[in-house]
């Protein structure tokens, strides 16, 4: 066989094809691109009929077409594998903080559509009432609300000049420090953050306190700016006010994200007791099933344990894998033992629906 | 949803797991959150990894994913009800992934630091091991020497020849399916197909 002859047997569609194009038949000339969907399965079935009469006759394209299966046969092999559990996990549980984050902007957005300046305008005697309402409830309830949530909340410069708090974030301030003093029974403490700004700035009040309260979130946020212990207090004042839905996301995201395990406990803590949620159940998963931290797989798994117990439902396949897979490699006994105690709880409460949560005690 | 449920669901005929996915999007059209999730949950494993296969990184897989469902979250009230809801969510993500695509292109310093981190500053996500339930590894690791070979080859596509080829090769969708999640022609698709063929045949010849 001729050189020629052999590039062409060998890869008659491939760079050569328009080389020899002049030397193949009309039925040839129309090949390259038939062979590549007859490969992939997109032909007709008269079409492919064709297709194999040809190629029984031609031995160029019988090699072309061997090419084109060799390819997809490759590409087959090596290509896409199914996602991880402990990435798709992972990005269920973000997907759900972003949804959180997604409805409570909606509530926003609807309530300036409706008392914006377009609809008082339209509709300006139940604007009107609605402004005496709304006015009223402000000036009663306002100044109680006020006291209630942790005082004045004093943001002040060195200058003693008032810093809008919303802005200690955006300048990047360092924390110097954070004090509280304890106050009476079932009153939250007097929290102090002192920032190294431009000029120092003092933030003081309760944890009740907005200004306080996102101080304290942009330091969880921001974690990798701050040291652990300023962390830790962080997640620590914040534990009373894990109800609201921007600490809730912050706790998440530190038993995500935060290199600290001590940390990463404080805020598995916190998050005990909150009303589950699915963004928690995917977080409480991902910290089973990948923080390195022995004992922060061991709490977490408690706190699975916990809402199991209290009617939550981990039995998705991918829960159940995640699960599983800490049952059968986690290196701690305890954590494979309560894994396996929560996959046997969810199991007996899939058969006997009525006793969800009466079952399914802890082992230790 | 319960185990029991979801394997009832596994064995269900399509007819009857369309009608109850339409249930799901007129649910979730009316502002239920847990019908959203369910849709997620049902449909996000594959668009995982369409995004993983398109994306060069974890990371930006991740983002995909993300932005994509969002997408789909703001304008769920927009679906007509005129194809599959996996159609639909699919035309999301590849307009998603093919924006990020060109994004890459045109800016390749751009990229996510992820690889350049080192173990104390990893993302807690990045420093979990891969597992998968059918974890084999001698096939692991024959797959991912063929899987650099054609990872190095697909950067020679254009970003829509690399998704037609994965759509096609990697997802086992149909051409008309492609087309019409990419928004374009079975002709235009096709022609996407050949040429994303010929540039593979040409760059993985020594081992094919």
């Amino acid at each position: 066989m001729s050189g020629e002859a052999q590039l062409r047997a060998s890869d008659p569609i491939g760079a050569s094809v328009t080389r020899e194009s002049a030397e193949m038949g009309e039925a040839c000339k129309a090949m390259p691109e038939r062979l590549v969907l007859y490969a992939a399965g997109e032909l007709e079935d008269s079409e492919g009929r064709e297709v194999r009469a040809h190629t029984r006759e031609c031995a160029a394209c019988a090699a072309g077409l061997a090419g084109e299966e060799r390819l997809v046969e490759l590409v087959e092999s090596g290509g896409a594998m199914p996602p991880a559990a402990d990435l798709l996990a992972s990005c269920r549980a973000r997907l759900s903080d972003s949804l959180d984050q997604e409805e409570s902007g909606r509530i926003a957005k609807w309530l300036a559509r409706f008392f914006g300046p377009g609809n008082l305008g339209w509709r300006p005697v139940v604007s009107a009432a609605l402004l005496i309402i709304v006015g009223f409830t402000a000036g009663r309830v306002a100044p109680w609300r006020h006291m209630a949530k942790g005082g004045t909340g004093i943001v002040h410069g060195s200058a003693g000049i008032p810093v809008a708090a919303g802005n200690l974030a955006i300048q990047g301030a360092d924390v110097a420090g954070i004090t509280w003093t304890p106050a009476d029974d079932n009153v939250p403490p007097n929290v102090q953050v002192r920032l190294e700004a431009k000029e120092p700035v003092l933030v003081q009040g309760t944890v009740n306190n907005d200004q306080v309260k996102d101080v304290l979130l942009s330091i969880l946020r921001d974690s990798g700016r701050y040291r652990p212990d300023v962390r830790l207090q962080s997640v620590e004042l914040l534990k009373p006010r894990c109800g609201d839905g921007d600490v809730r996301l912050a706790m998440c995201e530190v038993l995500r994200t935060d290199r600290n395990p001590a940390v990463r406990l404080k805020a598995l803590e916190a998050l005990r007791g909150v009303h589950p949620t699915a963004g928690i159940e995917q977080t409480l998963l991902q910290t089973l099933h990948g923080d390195s931290n022995p004992g922060v797989r061991v709490e977490a798994v408690n706190s699975l344990t916990s809402l199991v117990n209290n009617g939550a439902t981990l039995a998705s396949a991918d829960d159940m894998q995640i699960l599983r897979e800490s049952m059968m490699r986690d290196p701690n006994n305890y954590v494979r033992l309560q894994s396996a105690a929560i996959i046997q709880g969810m199991q007996i409460s899939a058969r006997n629906p009525r006793q969800v949560s009466s079952h399914a005690e802890p082992q230790h | 949803m319960g185990l029991s449920a979801a394997l009832e669901t596994g064995a269900r005929p399509a007819a009857a797991k369309t009608a109850e996915e339409f249930a799901l999007i007129r649910e979730a059209q009316a502002g239920d959150r847990m019908a959203f999730e369910e849709l997620v949950r049902r449909h996000d494993r594959e668009v995982l990894r369409l995004a993983q296969s398109l994306m060069r990184t974890t990371e930006d897989a991740r983002d995909a994913y993300q932005e994509s469902f969002l997408r789909a979250y703001r304008n769920i009230a927009r679906f007509r009800f005129e194809c599959s809801f996996y159609t639909w969510l699919y035309r999301i993500v590849t307009n998603v992934c093919l924006d990020q695509m060109r994004r890459r292109m045109s800016r390749p310093e751009d990229q996510a630091p992820a690889s350049e981190r080192d173990g104390a500053e990893s993302d807690f996500f990045d420093r979990q091991p891969q597992v998968a339930a059918h974890a084999n590894p001698e096939r692991n690791l024959l797959g991912s020497e063929i899987g650099d070979h054609i990872a190095a080859a697909m950067k020679h596509l254009s970003p829509r020849e690399r998704m037609v080829f994965e759509m096609k090769h990697y997802h086992g969708l149909r051409l008309r399916a492609i087309g019409e999640m990419l928004g374009t022609t079975e002709e235009t698709v096709k022609n996407s197909l050949f040429r994303a063929t010929r540039k593979l045949r040409t760059d993985l010849a020594a081992i094919l």
